[in-house]
């Protein structure tokens, strides 16, 4: 079966000064649909900037990465509907806009039809448990519900590949387990699925692999 | 459909700022106040324009109001998407990122034609003369908007590239009002000046704008050069801007300072 996703031999490095800081050396994997994969490291060691190279917001040093036999860094614009991504930035939506309003949004610059648009923000809010204050201007929820309004973002488009970096995030222990079970969905439906943590026990209910990367 | 997402999207952002949207309505109509008495003043005075001094004046005002507007909000969205957090996302929804911005300019155009429609209103107390021409009128509004495109679209490579880009846009403001035959003609300005104003779409399409409402005076001595000026202007500029927009977003991507502000 054809890769999903095919990382190899990734390296980044950022200047920091006169000094070169080499974050990424040699990372090599590859997903294949279906799989999850949980990314750790200590602060500093790459996970946020692996996930932006994957996403195609960063482009590595050297390496080629592959998504559904897609080279990403040449062919980023026809890759773009395959993605789904979730940063760890606190404001990566439109504060002054609801929830809804967010969705609605982002669902129109993936061309996805106003009635699949209504039918989807309505089954993701139902699984995030997102009715509440899907109306209220984002400025008014707290970090938790903003951040399962970014999931529902990313989600949104059904991406084949969806990059999380540190989902969990503010959320409390009950949408913890929302996302899980969200994850065990994404798994089902032969997505492949790659979360930056801090805490790879969060995920340990979930069969995975795991990439750990040193500093 | 991404254009009416950007529309809805910055419309509903507006909603939030009801009392600054009615306070510009107010300015505006102060303005056209100040136009009208004017008017009356100027063109018992004035001798320049061939003595259609306001009329002239008056046009180039509004009319460099809404072709400047390409220039300043293709930068200014992608400032705004910078210092909102939300750049990131909206660059890896489908499609060009250019296209994107272009889309995320919409909201800014329409209301600066809105702008200018509720300006030209004050012509009711002013009668213009000679014969009106919405075709032309019509062109040198499309060329000028186009040309000024070009420029908006190197602005926003700045940004891009460079993060803040206001000096450089007010900068180009200014030097495009003062070489645009905005508040004079350019053929007061010294040579080496007015062959600057020559090349400065501003001066052809507000010359253009002024010939549709019947007031002769064009700066290049011709309708036609000035429209085939704006045509290649715009042309060669885009494919130009394109590319170096292009570059920008690489090195952006290279430098990993996408998101940053």
């Amino acid at each position: 079966m054809l890769e999903t996703l095919k990382v190899e031999k990734i390296a980044r490095s950022f200047k920091a000064g006169a000094a070169e800081n080499r974050v990424l050396k040699n990372i090599s994997f590859s997903l294949k649909a279906g799989q999850v994969l949980v990314i750790t490291g200590k602060n500093g060691s790459g996970k946020t900037t692996l996930l932006k190279i994957l996403a195609g917001l960063l482009l590595p040093d050297s390496g080629r990465i592959l998504i559904k036999g897609l080279d990403a860094v040449k062919k980023q614009k026809e890759i773009k509907p395959f993605l789904g991504f979730m940063g760890s930035e606190e404001r990566a939506l439109y504060w002054k806009l609801t929830g809804r309003q967010n969705l609605e949004f982002f669902a129109a610059l993936y061309n996805i039809d106003r009635k699949t648009t209504a039918d989807r923000i309505g089954k993701l809010a139902l699984r995030l448990e997102l009715k509440e204050f899907l109306d209220k201007p984002v400025e008014d929820c707290s970090l938790g519900m903003k951040q399962r309004i970014s999931i529902a973002r990313c989600l949104l488009s059904h991406p084949e590949l969806v990059l999380f970096d540190e989902p969990l995030k503010g959320l409390d222990k009950k949408t913890r387990e929302i996302f899980l079970e969200i994850l065990g969905v994404l798994k089902k439906r032969k997505n492949c699925v790659i979360i930056a943590t801090h805490n790879p026990e969060d995920f340990r209910s979930l069969k995975h692999r795991k990439l750990e990367l040193s500093k | 459909m991404k254009i009416t997402a950007f529309i809805k999207r910055d419309f509903l952002i507006e909603k939030n700022y009801k009392l600054s949207f009615f306070m510009k309505i107010a300015g505006m109509s102060l303005y056209i106040c100040i136009f009208y008495f004017m008017g009356f003043w100027l063109d018992s005075s004035g001798s320049a324009f061939g003595g259609r001094f306001f009329i002239n004046i008056f046009l180039g005002i509004v009319f460099a109001n809404l072709l400047l507007v390409p220039l300043n909000c293709f930068s200014e969205s992608l400032r705004k998407e910078q210092l909102l957090g939300t750049l990131e996302n909206l660059s890896l929804a489908p499609g060009s990122t250019l296209r994107l911005f272009a889309a995320a300019s919409s909201y800014p155009l329409l209301l600066g034609i809105f702008e200018t429609v509720f300006y030209l209103a004050a012509l009711f107390f002013i009668v213009p003369g000679g014969s009106f021409a919405p075709a032309l009128l019509f062109t040198g509004i499309i060329l000028g908007l186009t040309s000024m495109a070009v420029l908006g679209i190197l602005s926003a490579s700045f940004i891009l590239a460079f993060k803040r880009g206001d000096p450089v846009n007010f900068l180009l403001n200014a030097g495009l009002t003062l070489l645009g035959g905005v508040f004079f003609p350019v053929n007061v300005l010294p040579g080496w000046l007015l062959k600057l104003a020559l090349l400065n779409p501003v001066t052809h399409a507000l010359g253009i704008i002024r010939y549709g409402f019947g007031l002769g005076y064009m700066a290049s001595g011709s309708l036609k050069i000035s429209v085939l000026y704006l045509i290649t202007f715009s042309v060669a500029g885009l494919i130009i801007a394109v590319l170096i927009f292009n570059k920008a977003l690489y090195y952006s991507r290279k430098t990993g300072s996408l998101g940053k502000y």
